[in-house]
């Protein structure tokens, strides 16, 4: 019989399913990054004058700011000359339904299984579109504005609601927090907005799929989801891009505002392009991510199911500012063949009785990387506060790596912080009950991985979780050990 | 603009004038004296932009004019509580030179060697050789250290009395700068136990101990280091330790006192089936604070390792825990463990812990865990429901929080000391010193 | 339909012992075989390779089951062909559900032998039917597969899965030990019912009390990887009474130790 190495060895792995190009026409801006693009994206999308302003503010703080280097994938230095900081779909006026989409753009959603269609939105989920740069549609808009709730893309913001956008925009990222995050102030193209008012429970589950497609170009999405005193919103994101052998630049900004009793749940299912085995092409997902928990007992919640992209940097995090307020990480993520993810989170604790929970499952395979790297910090005022930790990562093969690297930084004695972490193989024992009972080994992997995540997975919600669970599956073909 | 620019501290131009007045009378290759002192000012010394300083400022320490260490009288009763009892061969160093009317290495046992580093280093230049080429504070021991031991043990060797290695900073200057080389060297199949003592008798000064642990296959060495400081003390050691096949290392730090204690370890498994045993708490109160370093390399398969540290963080007191398990490719089957409790009493105390694993080999168990928090409060109501008050009570849990490292010292003598130490520390400690 | 010839047998990472040393068995359709032999004679390790565990290394001799070399088959082949091992130790798989786990492998297996899939309604009916009569709680269908389950319903478990994959050839390792008495009986019943003129099944147990439920027709001596005595159900009571001395020493080997260590 095989050894488990063999069996890696033997097969070559899965190809990227949602790699195809969509041969739509698009705008596209030339290549470079200078204060002309800033202001020529700024112009296409009619800004208003304060926001070129804060753009170029942003620029200038950028400019003054360095590539990091302290994560564990080394990426060499990027040339962000060489990347075209606009692309959108021509489209002679912005679609008024559905069916003023261009077709092509509803088959590639199509393709990736997400149609835009009756069905889905039937299922109850309003979904944001973005295609390249720029927001194609928004479904479910009227029905969410009976109730108060703003769901549209940030242009669109921009334009209608103005005062939120200005009061809350770079008010939990600030242009100058990161390289990446300033890059994305200056030339950040669309991205979704939403705002749940007062007291309202938003019904539905509110989504949006973005995906690269054009080349050369990068995705720079700023999206912005702010929740009033006890409202609720679950939200969802999905990615993917075509399959190119250069390397694409995603590095987008999310901000989220809980006030007074408000609940924002965001959860990502990731699939950029991974580049192909040997480490070829593939997108470099560097997204800066954030929640405050501004009110009085409000609750943020990341749940993230990272599959794709060659590189990621990601530290969904929470700011835990107003008393008995709540944060919770949950992630898995997998890396495969020569993909490397450094992702984690932070956990500020400000407010009195805080509590924060972190639940990181990584599975590496192949020839991949992964660290966790985490901060839980607790400050002086934080009377009470609670973190509980749990980071696990599981190896299949022998030529890949696993890293945990927590910080915890405690200054108040009242404070509970527990951490915990393993890291071992994939078991034998597993595969082999379940290969003796008929199961095939891919399958067997796939079943002990999704049993390694489940607490995770249980954390997404129901249409997500299918889908996520296949990904999953679909990520491991040919790691298997 | 360039951020990374600031990853070094310039030391304050007394260090390179201490140098130029000691270099004639430092024993040794005056050559390797002076690029090893020439390696200190060009590395500089960290700044909190340096991963492994993050939490420690050294700008204090860069900004001193450093005094050379000076001999002074210390009499065997002020090492009155420190000395172990029972079949022990002891060397003292006073700030860094050896007084021989403390020590006593009489009657060694065959196949043992305890000698001085003044009296090897002529013959033997790679006694003072880098150990950690990156490391200023190695690189400014190199060139400095006058004191330490070299200890060796003969092949297939087992030592029955314990070796104490005495270290007193007399010192009533805070500039004072005694640098200390150690080197214990097992032969395969020996064995050995040791003790390392660290006194700060005076108002406290600056020490920097640099240790070379070597243990050859089948070998096994255990340590336990005490280390007693002053509001004034500061002290910096490094322990580089080698691991061989079926070897086995073990050491207990118990520290208490000192304005800036940092003890690192690099310890490298280097051969299959070593065993590696690091554990240590730390009390660190009222503006001072202790780092613990550690840096597991499993290099090899089949290795085991475990640290198990715990700290008490008393009112002002800061620590920092970083330990690191490094799991080299070809390390298939390691075993590795790693545990930080911390235990918080005041307000202003500050803990920041960073466990970390880095794992490059599949087929292994590696864990680590941290916890932060305050003292259970049934275990207290308990104790008090039973007439205990709740000073006491408290004193009573968290000498029972700590104890759990002081029972791994393997000299009883040690854990009599610890014991005291602690206690010493505890309010209403004194009510349990019966227990020690 | 199973024919055991010559098969010797070692631990991949221990060149030195062989722990199966030439052992011969054949099981006819319709035949109930009992295996007993001393601890550490080497069934679990027969059990194992029968099913196709890593690890071990065939060194000579030959497993055919209806025809095909068994050894040549991955795990997942043998099970789709037809062969269950009841674990003697269950394995835990976190995060797995049961039920979620044996409709699993039970399309999985039906898809290899291109059957139709069972769909989740009559899956459910089938399984709960089957619990019942194995005695495994509902809500045990509901944990983890095996996880915290207790000895004795891990056991029983095994029995279940037995009962909803049908197996040709059922090997069980020591499915009786840990069992309280009704779970003893129980079990057999399980096993009774699999029984029919095209199965097979090989019972390892250390004691004959589980024999008087399930009723071998031919019952093995297993010391020091070998078949040493072979007979029918008398034997075993022969062994119950008279330790495996006896039948040592009649097979011609004085006593389990040396034979263990030779
Ligand atoms: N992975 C292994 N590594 C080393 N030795 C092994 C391994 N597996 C089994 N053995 C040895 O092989 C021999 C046979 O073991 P096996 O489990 O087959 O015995 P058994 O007959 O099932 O015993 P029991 O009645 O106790 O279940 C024993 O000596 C055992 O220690
Ligand atoms: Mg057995």
């Amino acid at each position: 019989m095989a050894t488990a190495l063999e069996t890696v060895e033997a097969y070559t792995g899965h190809e990227y399913k949602y790699g195809f190009y969509t041969d739509i026409e698009t705008d596209t801006a030339p290549p470079g990054l200078d204060e002309d693009i800033v202001r020529f994206i700024s112009a296409k999308k009619n800004e208003p004058e304060w926001l070129t302003e804060w753009r170029l503010q942003a620029l200038r703080r950028f400019r003054d700011m360095e590539q990091p280097e302290w994560q564990k994938p080394e990426v060499g230095e990027i040339d962000l000359q060489a990347i075209s900081y606009y692309s959108a779909p021509t489209q002679k006026e912005a679609p008024k339904s559905l069916d003023d989409i261009d077709p092509e753009i509803r088959r590639t959603y199509e393709k990736l299984g997400i149609p835009i269609e009756e069905q889905k939105m039937l299922a109850g989920v309003a979904v944001d579109y973005v295609f390249d740069s720029v927001s194609v549609a928004t479904t479910f808009k009227a029905k969410l504005k009976e109730l108060g709730i703003i769901f549209c893309s940030m242009s669109e913001a921009v334009h209608d609601h103005p005062e939120l956008v200005r009061k809350y925009l770079g008010s939990v990222v600030p242009q100058g927090d990161n390289y990446f995050a300033a890059l994305n102030s200056a030339v950040f193209s669309d991205g979704s907005f939403v705002y749940v008012p007062k007291g309202v429970r938003c019904p539905m589950e509110l989504s949006t799929y973005f995906r690269i497609n054009a080349a050369g170009t990068g995705q720079f999405e700023r999206t912005l989801i702010i929740a009033d005193e006890g409202s609720y919103v679950s939200y969802l994101e999905g990615c993917t891009a075509p399959q190119r052998d250069e390397h694409q630049l995603h590095a987008a900004v999310v901000e989220l505002i809980a006030l007074d009793d408000a609940e924002i749940k965001y959860s990502t299912v990731q699939n950029w392009y991974p580049g192909d085995h040997e480490g070829k092409g593939g997108v470099y997902n560097f997204v800066t991510k954030r929640g405050l928990c501004r009110g009085k007992r409000s609750k943020i919640s990341w749940t993230q199911v990272e599959t794709g992209s060659a590189i990621t940097w990601k530290y969904p995090s929470c700011v835990l500012q107003g008393d008995d307020s709540i944060g919770e990480f949950y992630s898995v993520a997998v890396t495969n063949h020569k993909q490397q993810a450094d992702t984690g989170t932070k956990m500020i604790h400000i407010g009195k009785n805080t509590r924060s929970r972190i639940v990181s499952k990584g599975i590496s395979a192949g020839r991949a990387d992964q660290t966790y790297r985490g901060l839980v910090r607790v400050l002086k005022g934080a009377e009470g506060a609670r973190n509980y930790t749990q980071c696990d990562s599981m190896l299949i093969g022998d030529k890949c790596g696993a890293h945990t690297v927590p910080y915890i930084e405690v200054k108040n004695p009242s404070a509970k912080v527990e951490h915990e972490a393993t890291t071992s193989k994939i078991s034998d024992d597993q595969l082999f009950y379940c290969r003796a009972r008929g199961i095939s080994e891919e399958d067997a992997v796939a079943l002990v991985v999704n049993g390694f995540c489940r607490e995770v997975m249980d954390e997404l919600p129901m249409e997500f979780a299918v889908e996520a669970r296949k990904l999953l599956a679909i990520s491991l073909e040919g790691s298997v050990g | 603009m360039t951020t990374t620019a600031i990853r070094r501290l310039e030391p304050a131009s007394g260090y390179a004038l201490l140098f130029d007045r000691l270099k004639g009378g430092l024993a040794g290759s005056g050559a390797a004296r002076a690029s090893s002192f020439k390696r200190f000012a060009e590395l500089g010394f960290p700044t909190t932009r340096t991963e492994a300083w993050k939490y420690t400022n050294l700008k204090p320490l860069a900004e001193v004019a450093p005094s050379a260490p000076v001999p002074a009288e210390v009499s065997l009763a002020d090492l009155d509580g420190y000395l172990l009892t029972g079949d022990v061969r002891r060397l003292v160093f006073v700030n860094g030179h050896l007084a021989p009317d403390l020590s006593d290495i009489a009657r060694l046992p065959s196949g043992l060697r305890v000698k001085t580093l003044l009296e090897c280093v002529e013959a033997e230049a790679s006694l003072l050789a880098d150990v950690d080429a990156d490391r200023a504070l190695t690189a400014l021991n190199a060139a400095f250290a006058q004191g330490g031991a070299v200890i060796e043990v003969e092949a297939g060797v087992t030592i029955d009395p314990v070796i104490q290695l005495i270290f007193v900073d007399a010192g009533d200057d805070a500039a004072m700068l005694t640098n200390v080389r150690n080197r214990v060297s097992l032969a395969a199949g020996a064995r050995l136990r040791m003790a390392e003592t660290h006194l700060v008798l005076g108002t406290g000064s600056i020490t920097n101990v640099v240790n070379h642990f070597n243990v050859a296959d089948e070998a096994e060495l255990l340590s336990d280091k005490v280390q007693i400081g002053t509001k004034a003390s500061r002290a910096f050691g490094q322990s580089v330790i080698q691991v061989g096949k079926n070897a086995k290392f073990g050491q207990t730090t118990i520290g208490v006192g000192g304005a800036l204690v940092r003890n690192e370890s690099l310890a490298k498994l280097e051969g299959p089936h070593g065993d590696l045993d690091l554990n240590g708490t730390y009390v660190p109160e009222g503006g001072e604070q202790v780092d613990t370093v550690i840096r597991v390399e499993h290099l090899a398969p089949n290795c085991e390792s475990n640290q198990f540290y715990k700290g008490v963080l008393l009112s002002g007191g800061h620590g920092v825990f970083a330990g690191k398990i490094f799991v080299d490719q070809v390390a298939q089957k390691t075993n590795a463990y790693q545990q930080n409790d911390n235990l918080m009493l005041s307000r202003d105390a500050e803990i920041d812990t960073k466990p970390e694993l880095e794992i490059y080999a599949d087929d292994v168990k590696c864990s680590h865990g941290a916890t932060v928090g305050e003292l259970d409060e049934t275990g207290l109501f308990y104790l008090r429901s039973r007439g205990i008050d709740r000073q006491t009570a408290e004193a009573i849990l968290t000498f029972a929080f700590a104890g759990e490292v002081v029972e791994r010292l393997h000299h009883e003598d040690s854990q009599h000391q610890a014991r005291r130490a602690l206690l010493g520390r505890l309010r209403g400690g004194d009510k349990l010193m019966e227990l020690v | 339909m199973l024919k055991i010839t010559n098969l010797h047998a070692r631990i991949e990472d221990e060149p030195e012992g062989e722990i199966l040393k030439g052992l011969d068995l054949q099981v006819n359709p319709g035949e109930v075989h009992a295996i007993m032999g001393p601890n550490g004679s080497g069934k679990s390790t027969l059990a194992y390779i029968l099913s196709g565990r890593d690890g071990y290394e065939v060194t000579e001799g030959s497993v055919s089951f209806e025809g095909d070399d068994l050894l040549e088959m991955e795990p997942e082949e043998r099970a789709a062909a037809g062969v269950f091992l009841a674990f003697q130790y269950p394995i835990e798989i976190p995060g797995v559900a049961n039920m979620y786990f044996l409709r699993t492998a039970l399309n999985a297996i039906k898809k290899t032998r291109g059957e139709p899939e069972v769909d989740a309604a009559t899956f459910m009916k089938m399984l709960r039917q089957h619990a019942e009569v194995v005695g495994v709680r509902s809500d045990l269908l509901k944990r983890d597969v095996n996880a915290g389950f207790s000895g004795g319903e891990k056991k029983r478990n095994e029995i279940l899965q037995m009962a909803i994959l049908q197996p040709k050839l059922a090997i069980l390792d020591e499915t009786d030990s840990g069992l309280d008495i009704d779970a003893l009986r129980t079990v057999a019943d399980g096993v009774n019912q699999l029984r029919s003129p095209d199965r097979g099944i090989v019972v390892i147990t250390h004691y004959q009390r589980l024999l008087d439920y399930i009723v071998p027709d031919h019952v093995h001596v297993l010391v020091g990887g070998k078949i040493v005595r072979s007979g029918d159900k008398s034997l075993a009571l022969e062994l119950e009474e008279k330790g495996y001395g006896e039948a040592l020493a009649a097979a011609g080997v004085a006593s389990p130790e040396p034979a263990l260590n030779a």
